[in-house]
């Protein structure tokens, strides 16, 4: 009851917060110079004042600032994201198409680097000093260095130029026809790494100085005088309690990954909502930027709220209070 | 049983001495009681690290060292060989029961593991009637849900009998004890003490118990290793060391010890009280759900009055309400109902600049004297700032900080000096100073000496004894140790569940304690509990 309890009150604060988010994104893209009026106009071609002031009060522009924030938040909390201007078709309905492959590209590339990345740090902070410690540091330090879209440019001419072994854009999913599973991990792989590579030196770092930390601890040295094997000592006490800090990180790093996406969907082509809001800012298409911004804002929220649920569950010292 | 000869210990270089250990031999018979006693640093617990192969890998022993049990040099051992003497036939208990125990783990698991790690093929059900078994040996009372419970959610009592359980679930030939006490209350304190004499009785393991406090090695000793700064100084039955010691750093520990029934006359001018509490009550309100706070009082009608000149001792277990008491009348913290007045004014009306200049009238002095100073700050500024923020000009604020420092025993080359220099005695006699900075009224000391090593002790509650006489402070001593209280104070208040429930000039407290929990509090005091033990009756060797 309690736990169910603690869930809906995240549940109802996590609703609240996307409301003053909703908010806040609208305001500020009002805030930008420039009136999304004379934009349409502009782009019609048709930029004389009276177009300009039927274009104002067909999208009910002429309306004080707070009244069309309130069409807004209305409109949008009952799911309808508006009308792209460019594309001209439902914002709502575009996000929707493009969000499968976001998801499955960032999901990926979060379970990917969580794995990876905790394991070598695992592995280098339970020997910390010896040449292994040593290796995966270096190989964290370089990857925490090396920029993401230069990564992405070297493995497709790495990997696709050269070795022809990869696709180097799109998803498989091109051209109306539905590519096998394997085909579809050929598209997903690259982006997948490039995406992946900096969250992996981050988990090493954490986890490595995680597991060092703790090894130092009282309780660990307790599970020794137990005459309890070193192999089980780092799994039983050593690893629940490194893992915290890192599953503190991840669920903050979660919602970083979808505006990291940007840039590999870019360079993979890869056909997803990062992309969509990058050519939406580009191109001053508001609507959708806005429903981009939403949509991403909702992600992280609800990674947020995961995380926090899932936190109650592995550290049974949080204590459920408001 | 277990002897040890030519124990030397390396330390890494760079650090303020070679050896941890220098060529230290004893041995322990089985059955007996060895205490090994010494300061912080004196290399008593490196040697109960050595005997359970528990040393960090920074240290290493060198080669004509040896730790023989049962005839094998434990030294010599692989670590797969070690894996198998751990646990089983040496056990370790730790001082801090919260740290030595996982926290994410239900202690009944913890201790399921020794039986596992030893290669016991139990069913489910058998462990668990083991785990409950030794659960209710060691004194837990509800040994079944106990077991299912994490460390968090038990009392330090509790915590230290589990780890107790754990070290003896495979009834090992020898016991060390890692100062096991030292975080608990006195009254627990007893309680674990009688219960590591009980199974010691019952398997006649060797029990090597590392302290710091003479009380315990007069109660339960057989023979006692003094140890200072890596050597062996002496070494004999208990009779022998408290009566006869023949070094002189021994002689010093043992006249270090704060001894009972060893009081001046107050010399209070009974007169005029300073602080006056009435009727204090104060409440937490504590979650126990999400729609749910319980309240819990901390403090329950407490009166009483502190007059100029006159140091009171507020005396408590763990819980009992001293520290927030502290915390109130130096407005730390609010309160809920009652009242405190200084020199006959109301304290808590003040508020904005007339708090302010309350504040200076009472100043307090911290327990750990690690964490009350602000590393990053050098030593004159850290005395300084309250005079400076009373509006005292800098250059006079820095006379100020240099004179109390001298008065307190520190130098002036302290003043530009940053806290990590010094050591923890001296750091509290720099917070001392910065509480004397603000000539303050009333001084409260909040378990000021709680945290030293005895010699250190001794030498602050001189000082503190000192300033009062020169001073005329006027002091609050909070204390959870009847000894140190019963040396500084004039007058005891015995706090418990946030009551006063006794009150009385010091001397009379110690000889006929009118409250059954008095009582059992100076019960519990190791070293008197017979009041004839060796070390009060030889109270004049030093």
């Amino acid at each position: 009851m309690q736990f169910l309890g603690y869930v809906s009150w995240r549940l109802l604060k996590a609703a609240a917060l996307l409301v003053a988010v909703i908010s806040l994104n609208f305001l500020l893209i009002r805030m930008v110079p420039g009136d999304p009026a004379t934009v349409i106009a502009g782009e019609s071609g048709m930029a004389d004042a009276d177009f300009v002031a039927r274009i104002r009060e067909i999208y009910g522009l002429d309306q004080p600032l707070l009244v069309q924030l309130k069409t807004y938040l209305v409109n949008t909390l009952s799911l309808d994201f508006g009308h792209s201007y460019r594309l001209q078709t439902d914002v709502l309905a575009l996000i929707i198409e493009r969000l499968p492959a976001t998801i499955a590209l960032t999901g990926a590339a979060f379970i990917f680097s969580l794995v990876v990345g905790v394991s070598l740090g695992v592995i280098a902070g339970s020997r910390p000093g010896s040449k292994v410690d040593v290796a995966i540091q270096f190989v964290s330090v370089a990857l925490y260095s090396v920029p993401v879209f230069w990564i992405g440019l070297m493995l497709i001419l790495v990997f696709s130029l050269k070795l022809h072994w990869l696709p180097a854009s799109g998803t498989g999913f091109e051209y109306g026809q539905i590519p096998g599973v394997l085909e579809f991990l050929s598209h997903l792989l690259l982006p997948m790494i490039t995406l992946s590579l900096f969250y992996i030196a981050v988990y090493i770092r954490l986890a490595r100085t995680s597991v060092v930390d703790v090894t130092h601890q009282d309780f660990v040295r307790t599970a020794k005088s137990k005459g309890l094997p070193s192999a089980f000592i780092l799994r039983k006490h050593v690893l629940p309690n490194a893992i915290l800090p890192v599953v503190t990180m991840a669920a903050l790093q979660a919602g970083h990954l979808v505006s990291g996406s940007i840039a590999v969907e870019t360079i993979f082509a890869w056909p997803g909502i990062g992309r969509l809001g990058y050519e939406a800012l580009v191109q001053r298409d508001y609507n959708m930027l806005l429903g981009v911004f939403l949509v991403t804002a909702t992600m992280v929220v609800l990674l947020n709220l995961v995380a926090d649920v899932l936190y109650v569950v592995v550290d049974p010292r949080i204590e459920l209070v408001r | 049983m277990l002897e040890i000869e030519k124990l030397s210990i390396v330390l890494p270089s760079g650090a303020d001495r070679a050896l941890a250990i220098k060529d230290v031999s004893f041995s322990v018979k089985s059955g007996s009681t060895l205490c090994l006693v010494g300061e912080s640093g004196s290399g008593k617990s490196v040697i109960g690290q050595a005997v359970a192969g528990l040393l960090p890998q920074t240290l290493h022993c060198l080669k004509q060292s040896s730790i023989r049990l049962g005839g094998r040099n434990l030294l010599s051992l692989d670590e797969c060989a070690w894996r198998r003497i751990r646990g089983r036939e040496i056990g370790m208990v730790f001082q801090e029961p919260m740290t030595a125990l996982n926290p994410l783990m239900p202690v009944g698991q913890q201790i399921a593991e020794v039986y596992r790690s030893h290669g016991l093929r139990l069913r489910k059900a058998e462990v668990r009637d083991r785990v409950e078994g030794l659960l209710e040996r060691v004194g837990i009372k509800d040994p079944a849900r106990i077991s299912k419970s994490y460390t968090f959610r038990m009392s330090g009592g509790q915590r230290q009998r589990a780890m107790i359980a754990m070290a003896v679930a495979m009834k090992p030939k020898v016991l060390i004890a890692d100062e096991p006490t030292t975080a608990l209350d006195v009254t627990t304190q007893r309680q674990v003490l009688d219960l590591l004499a009980d199974f010691q009785a019952e398997t006649r393991m060797a029990l090597i118990f590392i302290t710091h406090d003479f009380g315990i090695v007069a109660d339960i000793a057989d023979e006692v290793a003094v140890m200072e700064s890596g050597n062996l100084v002496e070494f004999g039955s208990k009779e022998d060391v408290l009566a006869r010691a023949q070094h002189r750093y021994t002689r010093k520990l043992l006249a270090a010890v704060p001894r009972l029934h060893e009081h001046k006359a107050s010399v209070a001018e009974r007169s005029t009280p300073v602080l006056e509490v009435r009727g204090l009550s104060k409440t937490y309100g504590v979650a126990t759900s999400i729609f749910r706070r319980q309240d819990m009082r901390v403090l329950n009608d407490v009166n009483f009055k502190v007059c100029k000149g006159e140091v009171v001792a507020l005396v408590g277990e763990s819980g009992s309400g001293k520290s927030t008491i502290a915390k109130c009348l130096t407005r730390l913290t609010s309160i809920d109902t009652g009242s405190i007045r200084l020199d006959g004014a109301d304290m808590l009306s003040l508020k904005g600049e007339a708090l302010m200049k309350l504040r200076r009238k009472v100043q307090i002095v911290f327990q750990d004297p690690y964490g009350s100073l602000n590393p990053r700050q050098k030593i004159v500024d850290a005395v300084s700032a309250g005079p400076i923020a009373q509006g005292v000009a800098s250059r006079e604020a820095r006379e100020l900080a240099e004179h109390l420092l001298t008065i307190v025993g520190l130098g002036r080359n302290a003043l530009d000096r940053y806290p990590h220099e010094f050591s923890g005695g001296q750091r509290q006699r720099i917070g001392i100073a910065r509480a004397l900075a603000a000539k303050p009224e009333v001084l409260i000391a909040d378990e000021a000496v709680s945290a030293l090593d005895v010699t250190v002790q001794a030498q602050i509650l001189r000082l503190l004894a000192d300033l009062r006489d020169r001073l005329g402070l006027t002091m609050l001593f909070i204390t959870h140790d009847l000894r140190v209280a019963g040396q500084v104070s004039d007058r005891i208040i015995v706090l418990k569940a946030g009551n006063v429930v006794e009150e009385g000039p010091t001397q009379a407290i110690f000889t006929k304690p009118s409250n059954q929990y008095t009582y059992s509090l100076l019960q519990a005091i190791p070293g008197i509990s017979s009041n004839e033990s060796a070390l009060v009756r030889n109270k004049c060797v030093c």
